[in-house]
């Protein structure tokens, strides 16, 4: 929308002189016989000042408010440059009390977030938002961003470097409440055949032209997943009380700042810089509860103090990560209060009615319960057979799945202790549990993660005993095929563990666990993934299940070889054996 | 001034000069439009430069937003399909598509047909869904079970659970989209413009958590919960030829008064259950709607605005097998993501119901257009997160051949429907559940005012209806 000036037609700016023709009777006639008229240039406003206020704002510098400007209709409430609202600026003068007042709390002395003497002034903040506002606002470098889930990611064994980032203990098997955990026989019967009706959907029912058969499918997996989980909630909270004011998030995002490692950043730093990582994690559905989950292991016990971490020497960008600078964030999900802005205290003043602006709200549910990750729709476990593309990569598969199990649970976890007002200098004073699910329609993975620590920047680390612990186990099949006629083996031990996990809460944890030693006992049967000791590096290290197929592979092989050899002549054998 | 606004923007004015606006936008004689990035060099050096766009997929190239005086003269010309060229192409290229006149395709009808689809709804909204479903309003207001019902369901914390639920989607709910990962604005700008949650965001989350929350009701009251299931987005297609034989046509510019009318919809949400949903009026009430006479729509067409296709497939199609194990429609739920106004997003509902219900009637009771033996009955649901709309429909004819006979019985929530429809041009009114909810709500320490319980308490019972 132009503002009722006159304006350029080839450029759209305004003019600050027009031409102002004078009448016909002054008309003359040159000797190339081309007519002219008599022209003045006028100005079109009478003062710079008057005029500037007329204008409209620059549209690199406020693309937002010029696009709303545009939009509006010329008899609508002009915005002028003295219309600006106040809020925006670094101070404003209160005159309610009659003083200056800052939007944000002031920096004195040096602040650097890379050292821990030098961020000694996130003590003496009042609340997490001035808190972000330091730890990520004044941060303003690149950072390196990490893909929770990201099979063409060239970093092998994947699972080793994310118990690095993430400072994590990964354990094989489940945690103590969840194994011993009862399922009514019942229920279960219910639950099978709600199942098999749903997942039958996709024959049954006739969903929204799409053509796109990966899209499709896709939508058809969420839709399935999001009504099975939503059975769960609403079937099991007679057992699980808190179930009954859960909140459930869809399709959210959940993000993490963190700072973890010194070294080389940029040629015109020192070369121990913190190292900065970013992670964005998108979870289809998770669900909030006003309680927080029990602790899986002792908070106190032994099993959250040992165990050896894998090490990494690098700064990551060996991996080809993406290095990127932008608005840092950190958040669980939800926002961190509600009301409160800064334009609640203006409109406020000006109606005189400061005593009356109300405090900011909470969520009632800031405790993570569980979430549900959908892979995304061109993900296939037959894409890591030997193809084209690569050799055999079959061992990544869990190793992926592993590592996403940990790094959305170290997102998860830390953010919500960070909406606790901690960070890496306070650290967390009780467990942060929450639960993740993996699928992809077909195999479901299930992590339990349990957040013992933040302190995981360079200088904490050294001085700090505890682990995080991620309890997993990966690829657990919900079925075998779906079929017109019906599903064919649905698993009944991943339903199981599905139930077990929605219905994890108070009352389960009351009815399991009795004793701390139990736990601790269970705790310690348990396989502990841990780099060897002789050979550090990460590409190195044999997990389990590269172990159990390479061991598989051997025997094959030794297999073939007999036979081979059984096949053989008497002669062929004996020039083998002088070869 | 929102309500201002929004009649500004939907007034013909305001239309047209949005539309010159961005004609002048997207020129397709100026070179250089404001998406299209040019290489800066390139060319002959002291040549006039060869503009040559980076991407050609930002080009627009369509000049069907020109107006015709403002085409090429030879633009028709060139646009004109040589399909014996075409067949000769497909003759020698092995995978060649070749383009076929439509009355050429295998689907192709002589007989068009008016279609009415999620993204075309009809314009006159309920007044025209009503007469091309031959449908009568019933009686003002909404059955008087289902008042009933909602009173008997209800439970002392229901209003706060309903009051967490808009509170998490006006003021806890991240939207993604609002995340800023380009450093496009600054922090300040970024919390004042990006805090207010999207429609397309709350509408969705508010309907899906009150589900959840009847649906938790439901458990808890009786068995029959494990009957029901809530599935999302299936699609639906009712085919009918509609016969109006008392529209007067000696005004009209159409003398012919029946035509082949298909609807082709996905509703957002929507629950079925094992047993059917019982009547809502009775055989004495059916009958008595042959006596009542469609409400005339006089200066407006039937198929007003409707678009219509010669190549189409006419056929009904419920969107579930015969298999599938809860069969009965009892809801649909609707997101009313645009903010239509009540008029035209009752005409949705409608429409929607009548689809369903209809394809249902013809599996069960054969093709044959018939008086039903027992109707079928089911409700509809629509919201924006704010106002919530209600409506339940009784399909109790599938003759639509004519205007005569049995009619379809239509409810709606509110108590002066007829005369907010036929007698008014002001449009129509619904309840809203709360007045305003957001961050800016500082008058309230809740952030929150003017909630209505009465609301959830109906849209609980109509939830419920058939659960006890």
């Amino acid at each position: 929308m132009q503002l009722g000036l006159p304006s350029c037609a080839r450029c759209s700016k305004m003019l600050q002189f027009e031409k102002v023709f004078f009448p016909n009777s002054v008309r003359s006639f040159s000797t190339s016989k081309a007519a002219y008229v008599k022209s003045v240039w006028r100005k079109t406003w009478p003062t710079f000042k008057e005029r500037l206020a007329q204008q409209n704002l620059e549209e690199k510098r406020f693309p937002i408010p010029r696009k709303a400007q545009d939009k509006r209709l010329p008899w609508e409430y002009p915005k002028q440059a003295d219309q600006k609202a106040t809020f925006k600026h670094r101070r404003w003068y209160d005159v309610y009390y009659e003083r200056w007042v800052d939007t944000y709390p002031r920096v004195k002395g040096k602040y650097c977030i890379g050292y821990k003497d030098k961020r000694q002034l996130l003590f003496d903040m009042e609340t997490p938002n001035e808190l972000f506002y330091f730890l990520l606002d004044r941060y303003p470098r690149k950072k390196y961003i990490i893909n929770s889930f990201d099979e063409a990611s060239p970093i092998s064994n994947i699972s080793y470097y994310y118990q690095y980032l993430t400072h994590t203990k990964y354990v094989h098997g489940m945690p103590y409440q969840i194994q011993n955990a009862k399922v009514d026989e019942e229920y279960m019967n219910d639950l099978r055949s709600f199942v098999n009706e749903t997942l039958m959907m996709k024959y049954d029912v006739n969903f929204s032209e799409e053509t796109d058969p990966l899209k499709k499918e896709q939508s058809i997996k969420e839709k399935c997943f999001a009504t099975i989980m939503k059975y769960l909630a609403t079937t099991l909270s007679t057992e699980n009380n808190q179930l009954l004011d859960c909140e459930i998030d869809h399709n959210a995002e959940n993000s993490l700042f963190w700072l973890n490692g010194r070294g080389f950043l940029k040629w015109t730093q020192p070369d121990d810089m913190a190292v900065p990582y970013q992670c964005h994690d998108k979870p289809f559905l998770q669900i909030r509860t006003k309680e927080p989950l029990p602790e899986f292991s002792p908070w106190l016990g032994e099993f959250s103090t040992t165990s050896q971490i894998p090490s990494f020497y690098t700064t990551p960008h060996v991996f080809k990560l993406e290095h990127k600078q932008y608005r840092n964030m950190i958040s669980p999900g939800y926002k961190l209060f509600g009301g409160d802005v800064t334009q609640n205290y203006h409109s406020a003043m000006l109606e005189e009615e400061l005593d009356q602006l109300p405090p900011p709200v909470y969520d009632p549910c800031p405790h993570g319960h569980t979430q549900l990750f959908l892979l995304p729709k061109q993900y296939s476990r037959e894409w890591y057979r030997e193809n084209a593309e690569h050799s055999d990569i079959t061992g990544e598969i869990d190793e992926h799945l592993k590592g996403h199990g940990i790094m959305s649970g170290w997102v998860w976890t830390a953010a919500q202790a960070h909406y606790n007002f901690n960070w890496m200098d306070n650290d967390v004073t009780r467990p942060f549990c929450s639960q993740t699910i993996i699928t992809d329609g077909q195999w479901l993975s299930f992590y339990c993660y349990q957040l013992n620590t933040i302190a995981v920047d360079a200088d904490n680390l050294p001085n700090n005993d505890r682990r995080n612990i991620c309890y997993g186990r990966t690829s657990m099949k919900l079925f075998d095929e779906i079929t017109p006629e019906g599903v064919v083996g649905l698993n009944d031990n991943t339903l199981q563990l599905l139930v077990k996990f929605v219905a994890n809460g108070k009352e389960q944890y009351e009815s399991v666990v009795s004793t701390a030693e139990e736990v601790a006992k269970h705790d310690a049967s348990l396989l502990v993934q841990e780099s060897d000791p002789d050979v550090p590096e990460i590409e190195l290290q044999k997990p389990t299940q590269k172990v159990s197929r390479d061991d598989q592979r051997r025997r094959d092989e030794e297999e073939a070889k007999r036979i081979e050899e059984k096949s053989k002549t008497f002669r062929e054998r004996v020039m083998g054996y002088l070869k | 001034m929102p309500n201002l606004q929004r009649f500004l923007s939907s007034s013909p004015l305001a239309a047209t000069s949005f539309c010159s606006g961005s004609i002048t936008s997207a020129s397709v004689f100026k070179v250089q439009s404001r998406g299209v990035r040019y290489k800066n060099s390139g060319g002959m050096i002291g040549g006039r430069r060869k503009r040559i766009p980076l991407n050609w997929r930002d080009l627009n190239f369509n000049p069907a937003r020109l107006p015709s005086a403002w085409k090429p003269p030879d633009w028709d010309k060139k646009q004109e399909i040589d399909y014996e060229r075409e067949k000769e192409l497909a003759k020698y290229t092995p995978g060649y598509k070749p383009a076929i006149p439509s009355h050429e395709k295998d689907d192709y009808h002589k007989e068009p047909v008016y279609f009415i689809n999620s993204s075309l709804p009809f314009s006159e909204g309920l007044k025209q869904a009503l007469f091309v479903t031959k449908s009568v309003i019933a009686d003002s207001g909404l059955p008087k079970q289902i008042h009933n019902l909602a009173e008997s369901v209800s439970y002392t914390e229901q209003d706060q659970r309903a009051i967490q639920v808009i509170r998490h989607a006006h003021l806890f709910d991240v939207d993604p989209r609002s995340l800023d990962k380009e450093n496009k604005v600054q922090r300040w700008k970024a919390d004042n413009y990006r805090i207010v949650a999207k429609p397309d965001r709350y509408c969705p989350l508010i309907m899906k958590e009150l589900i959840r929350l009847c649906e938790t009701r439901s458990f808890q009251l009786s068995e029959s919960f494990r009957n029901r299931i809530v599935i999302e987005g299936p699609r639906s297609i009712a085919c009918f030829r509609r016969d109006c034989s008392s529209l007067d046509t000696e005004f009209l510019p159409v003398q012919d008064t029946s035509w082949n009318i298909r609807f082709d919809l996905c509703a957002d949400m929507q629950i079925h259950s094992k047993d059917p949903l019982s009547a809502f009026a009775d055989s004495n009430a059916v009958l008595a709607t042959k006596d009542i006479s469609l409400a005339p729509i006089y200066p407006i067409m039937p198929i007003a605005d409707l678009k219509s296709t010669h190549n189409y497939d006419f056929f009904t199609n419920s969107g579930f097998s015969s298999k599938f194990s809860r069969p009965h429609l009892h809801t649909i739920a609707l997101f009313n993501t645009d903010q239509l106004p009540p008029n035209s997003i009752y005409g949705k509902m409608l429409t929607h119901l009548f689809t369903l219900l209809y394809s249902k009637a013809l599996e069960t009771y054969g093709d044959n257009p018939q008086d039903l033996s027992s109707p079928l009955s089911a409700q509809c649901v629509a919201s924006d997160g704010r106002v919530f709309q209600f409506m339940c429909m009784q399909l109790n004819t599938t003759k639509l051949n004519s205007d005569d006979g049995i009619k379809n019985m239509v409810w709606v929530d509110n108590e002066h429907v007829k005369e907010e429809l036929y007698q008014t041009d002001d449009g129509m009114t619904s309840a809203a559940m709360y007045e305003e909810c957001g961050h800016t709500t500082w008058k309230s320490p809740e952030y929150y005012t003017g909630y209505n319980p009465d609301v959830f308490k109906l849209f609980q019972g109509f939830w419920l209806n058939g659960v006890l």
